[in-house]
This record gives structure tokens, sequence and C-alpha cells, in this order.
């Protein structure tokens, strides 16, 4: 340790720890050179004002409730009607095609097709969102996912106006391909509520 | 054990188990923390309330990523430190906050407080010192921030701000270094 480093390097060696294998050897050099005693001992001083002059700004209490009262409106729980409501309607939809059943636009097989592409389209929409919420990017991951999700099963709704072949039959649309889109959102409602949604933050 | 027995650690370890008590009294204890290291970075209050509600909501959602055996303000800060980055990248170019490097004058050095033998108030040295902290580069800034006010170590700011521990340590000392000259006069 010397008069250079000590000159230096001042302000940071006061705002070690006093135990500071660093901090030692300065004011061990600094009992027996006064200069550098004067150098420390200003640091020390523009320290101390540091701590009465520039503490960190305080929010008043009426910001911290206003605060408050948004984290609570959205860390309060998604109400579990919404996903029972979509579970529901996706329920009541495979029953009546299990129900309908037969070789027409009910036909369970070409159902669960058409099920199925719609579901195979939400799946990447759906991957992208979760990406994104486990980013911290978006801030809604049940609104986030649910959505995404049902967007990838119109998407694959929009291709199976090409590939389906029971279109004009409406309880073939609503039991397939209704129940694709409410499927869809259902799963990515689910997935929300699931430790896979987290933000990742370091480990600390 | 009552909540209001419990240190941080122990109150989010409760908040974690379910006991919503225990973030009101970790909220309580910490937000004003989070919402000064905002201040601190944007002086902005409406950034810094925003920025306080997103750092609690991302703590609320990766509760159960705490681990209970290490401290909770460092992990905080980890968290409050990302929502600083992502704000900080939202900044359009004209709004650019000085991340790096002193702003120098023409004459090569930044302006000293004009302090010689005036007779300084206690307002107007406050208001020079908070000038000649706000005056650093907000990196320095920042880190200075959490190891003066917030009691970090420098190897908790480097994690908190995803960099090493000797560049936390650099820029804390080219600031403690900036504040000491700035300062001279009052002292």
């Amino acid at each position: 340790m010397n008069c250079a480093h000590i000159a230096e390097h001042a302000g940071g060696l006061v705002s070690l720890d006093r135990n500071d294998p660093e901090r030692i050897p300065a004011f061990a050099h600094a009992a027996t050179c006064a200069q550098c005693s004067s150098v420390l001992q200003q640091a020390q001083s523009s320290l101390a004002l540091l701590d009465v002059y520039a503490k960190p700004f305080a929010p008043d209490t009426a910001t911290l409730a206003r605060i408050r009262a948004q984290l609570q409106r959205e860390m309060a729980p998604a109400a579990p009607a919404k996903l029972w409501i979509l579970a529901l309607l996706a329920a009541v939809s495979a029953a009546i095609a299990v129900v309908a059943g037969g070789s027409g636009p009910m036909d369970a097989h070409r159902g669960f097709h058409c099920l199925g592409y719609e579901l195979a389209y939400a799946g990447p929409a759906m991957l992208a969102a979760l990406w994104l919420v486990r980013r911290g990017t978006l801030a809604r991951p049940s609104f986030a996912l649910a959505s995404s999700a049902a967007m990838g099963a119109l998407a694959g709704q929009a291709a199976l106006l090409a590939k389906c072949s029971a279109l004009d039959s409406y309880t073939h649309n609503f039991a397939f391909h209704m129940a694709g889109v409410l499927l869809a959102a259902a799963i990515g409602f689910a997935l929300s509520r699931t430790r896979l949604a987290a933000v990742q933050t370091a480990k600390a | 054990m009552e909540t209001s027995d419990l240190n941080e650690e122990a109150l989010m370890a409760a908040y974690v188990a379910g006991d919503g008590t225990a973030f009101d009294r970790l909220f309580t204890a910490l937000a004003p923390r989070v919402y000064g290291f905002f201040m601190r970075t944007f002086n902005n209050a409406a950034v810094a309330d925003d920025l306080t509600q997103t750092t609690f909501l991302k703590v609320h959602k990766a509760r159960k990523d705490f681990q209970n055996d290490k401290q909770l303000r460092p992990w905080l800060f980890t968290i409050a430190a990302r929502v600083r980055v992502d704000e900080l990248r939202k900044l359009k170019p004209g709004q650019q906050i000085e991340l790096e490097e002193e702003t120098e004058t023409a004459t090569g050095a930044v302006e000293p407080p004009r302090l010689a033998d005036e007779v300084i108030d206690e307002a107007s040295r406050a208001a020079k010192v908070r000038a000649a902290l706000e005056a650093l580069p907000e990196a320095q800034r920042v880190i200075i921030h959490l190891h003066r006010f917030e009691g970090l170590t420098f190897p908790q700011i480097a994690e908190a701000l995803g960099t090493t521990e000797g560049a936390v340590k650099l820029k804390a000392f080219r600031g403690y270094e900036k504040l000491r000259h700035e300062l001279k006069g009052l002292s």
C-alpha cells in the first residue's frame, strides 16, 4: 500500500468493510503518513455526507397504498369458475361427439382429427407465449397463455377450412371446432397456473 | 410465532407457505427500498411506481424459487435490477440515461460545486450532495446505492446486476472517488 494508491482510491477504500483485507493496510499506512491520513479522513467525511443527505427517496404512504392496491388486484387468483366454464364447455362438446357418434358429421374419428389439428396449431403459439411469460415480458400469464392458445387453435381452424369435410354441420363445428378453441384456451389457462409459467429469476 | 417477530427471510418463508400477512409485512418493509432504488435510476415517481409494482409481481410469481438459506434482499434486488434493465431498454434514444462514462464538460471535467467560503445551510448542502450523486453515471450510481444504502456486498451486487465482482468494484471505486472530489469542500 502506498500514498499513490490511497490518493487514487481513498473514496472506495473507506467504503469497504472495516475488516476488508484491502482497507486494513490502507489505514495501517495512514497511521504513519499524515498526508494519507488526511485523505482518508476527508473520504470518510464525504461518505458521512452521503449517508446523511442522499438517503434513498422514500415514497409516502399514499403511494405505497396505491401500489399495494394495484398489486393485490394483479395477484388475486383468477376465479376458478373461468377454468370450470371452459372445461365444462369442452366436456359438453366431447359428450355430444361421443353420444352422437355415428358415421355422419359427428363421426368421432373425423371429429377428433379436427380437434387434434387445432390443438397442434395451438401448441406453438402457446409455447411462444410461455417463453415470453417465463422471461417476464408478458405480465398476465393466464390471459397471455389462454389467448395465444386460442388464437393458435383458430389458425388451425383456418387451415381446416380446406381440409374438413363436415364444415356444413353445425354440430360438428360446435362439438369439435369450437371445442378445439375452448380446449386450447383451457390448456393455456391451466398451464399458466403451473410452475412452468413462473418468471425465471436468478436464484440468489 | 407471530409474523411481527420474524426477520425478512422467515417472513418470505411464511409468505411462500401461503401466509398473506407475511407478504404485507414484507411489502411494508421492502417496497420503500425498491422504490428508492428505481428513483435513484430514473428519478421519476410514475416510473418508480410502475417498476416497484412490477418487481413485487415478479417476486410473487417467483416466490417458490426463493431459497430459504439465502438472504432475501440480494434476491429481491436481482429481480429489481432486471426490471430496471428492461425499463432502460425501453427508453427511446432521446431519453437515454448516461450508463457508463461520465458526461464531461468542454473543459474535460464535471463542474465542481462552488463551495469556497460560502456559508452553506442544510438545504443547500443536501442539494449539493444529492446533485453530486446524481451526476454520477447511472451504472456507478446504482452500484453505490446498493452498496451504501442497501448494504449489499460487491459479490451480491455483481450477481444482482449480472456482471463480475471486479467490474462492480471498479465502478464503485470510481464513483466513490468522484464523490470524494465533488464533496471535498462540504466536509
